[in-house]
């Protein structure tokens, strides 16, 4: 029963039903000439229908920076950011859809990506998400893994990271972090044994917004592997990716 | 090295770290007694953002064809998670399995596996680029939007037990019979050094997938 009901909350969640009460919607009026309404959610679709200055429209849903609406007569289409700012509320206010800007970037809360580079001369890659605790801190959580010719080595590290500047477009970062690292060596290594370890590493790096929810981010990290009591390896990796934030 | 010298660093880091905190506590005690000299005469507006729906998200299978040089073609599934950064760039990780053979190798006499049949499986973080959006249309009354994608990535091919670093490229259509469902076709080339035929090389591994995916 539990599943079952577990089940069905998870399609309600997945599969939402796709007309919900009329009410359920916010209404904006058209206060300029006209609003353009595209088939798709950009640019690139045509624009089929228009609707006049004084009509009411209903926000169906947004998709990067564009939105659904439906018009008093049943007219469906995709409306650009840029159009659905010149329209009003019931209350007369100006519609603030927030377009994605610096400003929001300064106040993320979450942030998600990946980077590609090298781990000891290795190709590595990595996962991570972030959250941000105040503007000048923030904790993350890192799943790496390089490939090297002998052996694949996966790491998974939490990490504190400190930005000084945070109001700055291109703003430099200092990051602390323990983990694991576990090292497989190939099969056809002859002596190669598994190692899981302990890790610790200290980096430094920058975001710089792109667009958007864009970030472009630079991390050099120096970590050390603690193999065994007397046994500590030492490796330097560099990466250049991509992240995406949210509030 | 020696323990003394993890001490020296951390000492070192610690040092870094310090002016930081200190620059954090300073902006949080920020005067805030300044007082307000003009007092507003204006009627507080309704500045509520609306609670709009966003559909950035998509999640979705796939089941393919993967060809695997020197091995042959298998089929492969997976997973797909995608995000809509803009209108034009999406972000997208995939997770693919399939099940090789040394079979046709081996009817040369050149068996490689330990057992004939062997796991292989896959991942990938791409960069997704919207080249060609458009509309499909199916008989006289019915349009769908669809689009043209590309896509370059970066991910971890395994097999026998070894990860080999893969570079992807592929190109797709997509199709949306409805606003929050996906149907792609993605064509793909996953690009790693191998080693399996004794020499290291570069191989072509190209997958012909078809994924059914949900926004939400």
């Amino acid at each position: 029963m539990i599943l079952v009901l577990t089940m069905a909350g998870l399609a309600a969640a997945v599969f939402p039903a796709p007309v919900l009460a009329d009410d359920h919607y916010d209404r904006v009026q058209v206060v300029e000439p006209y609003l353009e309404l595209h088939t798709g959610p950009g640019r690139g679709y045509p624009i089929t229908q228009v609707i006049e200055r004084g009509e009411w429209v209903e926000i169906l849903k947004r998709r990067t920076d564009w939105f659904k609406i439906r018009a008093s007569d049943d007219k469906i289409g995709w409306v650009s950011l840029t159009q659905m700012e010149q329209t009003l509320l019931e209350t007369g206010a100006q519609l603030t859809l927030l377009e994605t800007k610096l400003e929001e970037y300064q106040q993320r809360r979450f942030e998600a990506g990946f980077a590609g580079g090298e781990f000891n001369n290795d190709p590595f890659m990595l996962v991570r998400a972030g959250y941000r605790l105040n503007e000048f801190f923030s904790v993350e959580l890192t799943l790496g893994q390089t490939i090297g010719a002998d052996s694949t080595s996966t790491m998974l590290y939490a990490s504190l990271l400190s930005e000084p500047f945070p109001e700055w477009r291109f703003s430099p970062f200092f990051s602390l972090g323990i983990g694991q690292f576990r090292n497989i060596p190939k099969a056809t290594l002859v002596g190669g044994v598994e190692t899981d370890s302990s890790m610790a590493n200290a980096g430094l790096g920058f975001n710089y917004y792109l667009t958007r929810r864009f970030v472009l981010r630079g991390d050099y990290i120096r970590n050390v592997v603690f193999v065994d009591a007397d046994r500590i390896n030492e490796y330097n990796a560099l990466t250049l990716g991509f992240s995406v934030f949210f509030h | 090295m020696s323990r003394s010298y993890i001490t020296v660093q951390a000492v070192w880091l610690f040092a870094i770290f310090l002016p930081v905190v200190g620059l954090a506590q300073a902006a949080e005690t920020k005067d805030t007694n300044a007082e307000q000299v003009i007092q507003p005469q204006i009627s507080r507006r309704d500045v509520r953002a609306p609670a709009i729906d966003t559909e950035n998200f998509e999640i979705g299978a796939y089941i393919g064809i993967l060809s695997v040089e020197d091995l042959g073609a298998y089929a492969d599934y997976g997973i797909r998670i995608a995000y809509h950064v803009t209108e034009d760039f999406f972000i997208e990780g995939v997770y693919g399995k399939s099940t090789i053979s040394d079979e046709s190798l081996c009817n040369l006499g050149l068996c490689l596996f330990p057992t004939q049949q062997q796991d292989l499986s896959f991942y990938a973080l791409s960069l997704g680029y919207n080249l060609f959006p458009g509309e499909v249309f199916t008989g006289k009354r019915h349009a769908m939007t669809s689009g043209v994608y590309l896509l370059a990535g970066l991910g971890n091919t395994t097999f026998l037990d070894e990860g080999h670093f893969t570079v992807n490229f592929g190109i797709g259509l997509r199709v949306l019979p409805v606003d929050w469902l996906d149907l792609s076709i993605t064509v793909r080339d996953y690009i790693f050094q191998s080693d399996i035929l004794g020499t290291a090389k570069t191989t072509n591994n190209f997958e012909l997938a078809a994924a059914v995916s949900v926004y939400f």
